[in-house]
């Protein structure tokens, strides 16, 4: 089946980004396909690269990141929720004159039509808000 | 069309899923919604006279709580999660 | 595109961005022409409150973004009944475009739809 996941959370608030990952990896195991990841809310964290954790924490972000580049995942991040998080990518960070960037790669910035679009268009819709 | 809830605590979460809820819905309790499991007993216990409800392992482990032995829960891992939202026509999340 | 998609929004609005980004998604969905419905329940119910003046807290009025769902074929909104009734608040008290749902209604609208976009 085709899956698309809205994930709200980051580590900081809540589990839900972990519980939406932990799903994901399950989600391949089945054999289903998930056409998009899309990082909303406080969701865009999870494609920041400053995030570092004690080394006997999870880095949430890292796995994130992992997943979607070893299973070639189509990962969105919400721009608008994402600048006003402070979640930048250097095109961005020029665009609006700041003075760094945090992007990890693999994500995509976009808006929040592709949150819809993958919606419509997957059979099921799970949502991982905190 | 039955719908899969998760609902992921106990208070608001819970009380508007439970006016969600159509019979051949299937509930499952994850994250902070496992303590629902104590909590909630009496509310659990009249649901699952029409309502199919699941309880997520990790998180039951994780917080020190066990299944109910007296209720008709079903403990599912992350894989049971994913049949579930497979069983059902699509998920609601109630947080 | 014929799928519809509700949005249930159950935070209280000016609470970090909960209630605006829900508000976002569901004027993206409309703007998709994908027909969209908006569904507040528990604390969501406060967000078209009547007389809202965030001013002081420096935020945009968020009951005037809802005054612009109509703009992009949202026509009403729908209300919890009873998530109103335990707040002890009047029908009167909120903006004149919602639709309430009493007792099994809330469980047979969100039965009709495809998907549901829960915030």
């Amino acid at each position: 089946m085709k899956y698309a996941l809205a994930v709200y959370g980051a580590s900081g608030t809540g589990q839900s980004s972990l519980t939406a990952l932990s799903f994901a990896r399950a989600l391949l195991a089945a054999g289903h396909e998930i056409i998009r990841v899309f990082f909303y809310q406080d969701g865009v964290h999870n494609a920041s690269s400053l995030v570092s954790p004690p080394q006997d924490e999870v880095n949430l972000p890292e796995q994130w990141q992992k997943l979607i580049t070893e299973q070639g995942i189509d990962a969105v991040v919400c721009i608008a929720a994402a600048l006003r998080r402070g979640v930048v990518n250097t095109e961005e960070a020029e665009r609006y004159e700041l003075p760094a960037s945090n992007f990890r790669e693999g994500y995509e910035l976009s808006g929040l039509g592709q949150l819809l679009e993958a919606t419509v268009e997957a059979d099921r819709l799970v949502t991982f808000g905190d | 069309m039955a719908t899969l809830h998760t609902v992921n605590k106990a208070g608001q979460p819970l009380e508007l899923c439970l006016r969600a809820l159509n019979p051949g819905d299937s509930v499952l309790l994850l994250e902070e919604g496992v303590y629902a499991l104590y909590e909630a007993s009496d509310v659990l216990s009249d649901l699952l006279r029409h309502i199919a409800v699941y309880v997520l392992e990790a998180d039951v482990l994780a917080r020190g709580m066990t299944n109910r032995d007296d209720l008709d829960i079903d403990m599912v891992d992350y894989q049971g999660f994913v049949e579930l939202t497979v069983a059902n026509d699509k998920v609601v999340s109630w947080f | 595109m014929s799928q519809s998609i509700c949005i249930i929004s159950t935070q209280a609005p000016y609470r970090g961005q909960f209630a605006r980004e829900a508000l976002d998604a569901a004027l993206v969905s409309a703007s998709y022409e994908i027909p969209t419905s908006l569904l507040l329940m528990g604390d969501g119910v406060y967000q078209i409150l009547d007389g809202q003046s965030p001013g002081q807290l420096e935020k945009k009025k968020l009951s005037s973004l809802f005054q612009s769902l109509e703009l992009y074929g949202i026509e009403t909104v729908y209300v919890d009944g009873e998530s109103l009734a335990e707040r002890h608040l009047d029908p009167e008290q909120l903006l004149p475009l919602y639709t309430l749902l009493e007792g099994d209604a809330v469980a047979s609208f969100l039965a009709q739809q495809d998907k549901v976009l829960s915030f």
